[in-house]
């Protein structure tokens, strides 16, 4: 058996280690190269510190007393870091955001930085957390007493005596010296604590590698291997259906809250963390870490049931197992991995409590103080160390005395899981504050204080033990004999395990008027600010606020708070900063919106964000909020939806504008090269002609004369082809009005179709006429001359580029009332659909598919398009009816003359060559 | 957007998923399939199964952490286009 004050040293070196590392960490910190402090496997280490001496010593424990059951303490957390990409991501990008300092700062910022909720938050976490505290320093206590026993029922696990409150007591003192030297070292503007994580990491690493050697012990050495270790075991409860009940999904959900929730994993997790990296790691390595301390749980069990005295105490298995074997350094190691899990939960529980009573209890009681008002000088940053320090040395008082003074009857386990259910108050407040926008502070102070009472109620008074804080007559038969109000059976509801009974009635309470009274009364703008700000993190910067906030302060009264609060070295760095940004210059200058959001924000890092406000609020000058602004936020997801699908038409519309300019373009190239093809071939046989002229002289006078008349014919050729150009950049480029003349548009129409008789007739084509409204009868305001342009062109494209065997052109006119209008169809292949739409413009030769041969100068329909805009008509392709094209001109007619349209239509054959 | 990619949709659709899956395989009813059986070698059915389930979920967990890696998936974050300026168009 080991001495007493060996295992004193043995401890206290090890503690003088821990020392040491802290120290290292605050200092690598401080000199800026802590990189191996920011590795991911110390975050997930740091994290670990949620296996505590309950899961060191008690996870044997109750594996031995229940079974699996004990795995759902590790299987809720899993979950949740399995999940991180859902919750905790969103809380680590808002805690580094908006520099968060705890649960109570989150939640309390979330619902308008309401200092009432951070208060009632932190009391709560005072209260849940005490017992567990006292668990701590039980296991503690009772380890040392089991280890250096040296009776002879020292295997049982139980201490010889009475608990020594001596060690506790020590213990916890020096608990509090090492939490008080390397958690109050300074006002960290992040909250950071390196030297603490960094020791938290080695106890980490100690009480994995003991807990595993005390599992390969068992099983190698002792046991025979696993499989015929486990077919020895009472495998009984292993196989009871009855254990997944309603009890497996309570202390599942109650661990995953836990982890969230639990001011010393929000302190690790959130608080702690310095980018999202780490946690993306820990997503994975964390549940490892717990699987690996779980792994060996049941075989532990199994072999301290079967080799240790009946009635030993499960929870100490982990420590007597080796001693029974006769492991001494072994015994000492597990025992040291024990102090080791105890100590880390301990330490940081006091961190982050202490800056919870510092920050939400004692700071806005003090701002309430005359002496700390603004105009008093001293500096807060002391008192602030102070209060920390205080509150540190308060909270392990009440653990040791909660240690000393409660019966500790209870398995380790049933402990913490009652702590559990006091924590999980928080939880409904912190998820609908991140993803339900109409949450308010009503509802979250209603929910989580009425959650809390129902839990003391059902649970945590009750646990003490029958008579001791409530009376046995009030626990059989409820408060003046109400029996609906029962302790252990709220409203009737019988039968339940006390622990899920009590989580099942303050959730329900909690979460119904956390949403009843945020569904009756609305949230205030701040509320509403700062849910858009934390639920739109990933799209919402904190310094939006700045935009949302309108306030102004003079630089003096900033630079004093900011020298309180962050201290000379920073404030004049942070002003420096801010005067070279935004120009403060003067004492009395107005500061803007933006810098004061920002110090906020900084202030906030050190005293959480209620505390801040309050502090700004005291120098600013008209604050408020711009409902406008945070609307507009509010609706940032449709703004950024509606600009996207601005911008996809705007860059259809581009990409068809596109289209028509290289369309454009390939058609003015098109035209180009066909203008000059079509000019240099009258010019080739001019010039060879005349060069034949010039050269020879004795040519014969008649040869003479054909060349000179291949020229002439030529020229007009080429003559013809610049008129067209001429024309149509005439037409577009001069917009004076024409001077238009009543005309008989039927003459005009009867013209043209004879002037077209010979084209039709060298192609065999018939033209015909439909009904016609017959010459002699109406009048239009027109320019006779390009009217008959506009009849000529539409009738010669109709036959000259008909390639049917049996080619037609029908030619209808119609008046009615005010309107004129003429039909030409021809059965000829018809415009193609691609065609269709830039038939009229220029270039475009939408015949060039027919293959007639007949090429023209794609100029035509153009020109006759811009005449009959001229003219104040129209010149339309009629839709396609699968046989030939239709055009139609319409005009308006000049005198209402009540046209009687011939009842004969015309159907005389103008010409025909007889053919096939 | 130059800079502001999400994550691809399957892998973000597995992060959320994943969780959702463990919960369905570790709550009752499903876990108490396993309650009853006799189990490999004499180790218990429900032992092999939950720490199966476990490792499972933390191997999912590692390939997935492994393939939101942000030089992968790069930030989805839209306040640094917003720092920049406006968003580029796609």
């Amino acid at each position: 058996m080991l001495s007493a004050n060996v295992v004193l040293i043995v401890a206290l070196l090890y503690v003088a280690l821990l020392f040491a590392v802290a120290f290292t960490g605050d200092a690598h910190a401080r000199r800026g190269d802590a990189r191996w402090l920011h590795s991911p496997i110390v975050y997930t280490l740091s994290i670990s510190l949620y296996c505590t001496s309950w899961t060191y010593y008690g996870a044997v424990g109750s594996a031995a007393r229940d079974g699996m059951a004990f795995v759902t303490i590790y299987l809720g957390p899993t979950l949740v870091f399995v999940g991180w990409w859902l919750l905790l991501r969103k809380m680590v990008r808002i805690g580094q955001a908006h520099r968060i300092t705890s649960i109570a700062d989150m939640i309390s910022s979330r619902y308008g930085k309401s200092g009432s909720l951070a208060a009632l938050i932190t009391v709560i976490a005072v209260i849940a957390i005490t017992p567990y505290i006292a668990l701590q320093l039980n296991a503690v206590t009772t380890s040392f007493q089991v280890i250096s026993n040296e009776g002879a029922d020292a295997l049982t696990g139980f201490p010889s005596a009475e608990p020594d409150f001596r060690i506790a007591f020590w213990v916890a003192a020096g608990m509090a010296f090492f939490t008080i030297l390397f958690g109050t070292r300074n006002i960290d503007v992040n909250e950071r604590h390196h030297g603490v994580v960094a020791a938290i990491a080695l106890e980490a690493v100690v009480k994995l590698v003991a807990l595993i050697a005390v599992g390969l012990l068992v099983v190698l050495s002792m046991g025979g291997g696993l499989d015929q270790l486990l077919q020895q075991a009472p495998t009984a409860y292993l196989r009871d259906r009855s254990a997944f009940g309603a009890t497996w999904v309570t202390q599942t959900f109650l661990a995953a809250t836990a982890v969230i929730c639990l001011p010393r994993q929000f302190q690790m997790t959130v608080v702690e963390c310095s980018g999202e990296h780490q946690l993306r790691t820990a997503s994975w390595l964390f549940p490892l870490y717990m699987l690996l301390v779980c792994v060996f749980a049941l075989p532990i069990a199994i072999k301290g049931l079967e080799y240790l005295p009946v009635g030993a105490n499960p929870d100490m298995f982990v420590l007597t197992l080796p001693m029974w074997a006769g492991q001494e350094a072994l015994t000492l190691f597990a025992f040291i991995g024990g102090f080791s899990s105890a100590t880390a939960m301990v330490i940081v529980s006091a961190i982050a409590l202490s800056t919870m009573i510092s920050n939400h209890i004692i700071m806005p009681v003090a701002l309430r103080l005359p002496w700390v008002k603004l105009d008093a000088s001293g500096d807060l940053r002391r008192f602030l160390l102070i209060s920390r320090r205080i509150a540190i040395t308060l909270i392990l008082l009440l653990g040791f005395l909660d240690f000393r003074f409660s019966a500790q009857s209870a398995g380790l386990a049933s402990i913490g899981l009652i702590s559990f259910v006091g924590i999980a108050q928080f939880l409904p407040p912190l998820i609908a504050g991140l993803y339900w926008r109409h949450a308010t502070v009503h509802g979250a102070f209603a929910g989580v204080l009425c959650g809390f009472l129902v839990w003391i109620y059902a649970l945590f008074l009750p646990s003490f033990g029958d008579s001791v804080v409530l009376s046995q007559s009030l626990i059989e038969h409820g408060p003046w004999g109400w029996t609906l109000l029962r302790p252990g059976a709220l409203f009737g509801l019988e039968g339940l395990n006390p622990l899920v009974h009590a989580t099942f009635w303050s959730m329900t309470v909690n979460v119904l008027l956390l949403v009843g009274i945020s569904l009756a009364i609305g949230p205030n703008p701040m509320e509403r600010l700062q849910a858009t700000l934390f639920i739109d993190i990933f799209r919402t910067p904190a310094s939006e606020s700045a935009r949302l906030v309108n306030r102004s302060a003079t630089r003096r009264d900033l630079v004093t708070l900011a020298r309180r609060i962050l201290g000379p070295e920073q404030a004049r760095a942070l002003f420096q900063d801010a005067e070279r940004r935004h120009g403060l210059k003067d004492d009395q200058s107005l500061v803007s919106n933006e810098f004061i959001s920002e110090l906020e924000r900084k202030l906030a890092g050190s005293v959480g964000a209620a505390s801040a406000r309050a502090m700004i609020s005291q120098v600013v000058i008209g604050e408020t909020i711009s409902l406008y602004e945070l609307k507009r936020i509010a609706d940032e997801t449709q703004r950024m939806r509606d600009y996207s699908r601005q911008l996809e038409q705007k860059s259809r519309e581009l990409a068809a504008a596109n289209d028509r300019l290289r369309l454009l373009d390939s058609q003015k190239d098109e035209f180009l090269s066909q203008v000059s093809h079509e000019v240099r071939t009258p010019m080739t046989s001019i010039r060879s002609l005349s060069e034949i002229l010039r050269g020879t002289e004795d040519i014969e006078h008649a040869q003479a004369r054909r060349f000179v008349g291949i020229i002439h014919d030529e020229s007009i050729r080429l003559t013809r082809l610049l008129d067209g150009i001429l024309d149509m950049s005439s037409l577009e480029a001069d917009e004076q009005p024409w001077q238009l003349q009543p005309t008989d548009p039927e003459a005009i129409l009867d013209r043209a179709i004879r002037a077209c008789e010979g084209i039709a007739y060298d192609r065999g084509l018939l033209v015909f006429g439909g009904p016609r409204v017959g010459s002699g009868r109406i009048q239009v305001a027109a320019d006779p001359d390009r009217l008959n342009q506009v009849f000529i062109n539409l009738v010669s494209n109709a036959i000259k580029y008909n390639v049917n065997p049996k080619p037609y052109v029908r030619i209808s006119s119609s008046a009615e009332g005010s309107d004129y209008a003429v039909l030409f169809e021809d059965n000829g292949p018809g415009i193609r659909a691609d065609e269709r739409e830039r038939i009229f413009l220029k270039f475009s030769r939408g015949w060039a598919h027919t293959r007639t041969g007949t090429q023209g100068t794609g100029l035509g329909l153009a020109i006759s398009h811009q005449i009959m805009r001229r003219l104040g008509g129209t010149l339309e392709l009629l839709p396609d009816t699968g046989q030939g094209a239709r055009f139609r001109v319409r005009m308006t007619l000049a005198t209402q003359q009540g046209p009687e349209p011939d009842p004969a239509p015309l159907r005389a054959p103008l010409h025909r060559r007889n053919q096939v | 957007m130059n800079e502001a990619h999400a994550p691809e949709g399957t892998t973000t659709s597995a992060a959320v998923a994943l969780p959702l899956l463990g919960l369905f395989l570790l709550m009752p009813p499903v876990v108490t399939l396993f309650a009853g059986g006799m189990g490999v070698a004499g180790v218990p059915l429900i032992a092999i199964y939950l720490f199966g389930v476990w490792a499972a979920l933390i191997l999912c967990a590692g390939l997935l952490a492994w393939r939101l890696r942000p030089e992968r998936t790069r930030t989805d974050d839209p306040a640094d286009e917003r720092r920049t300026g406006h968003p580029d168009a796609a």
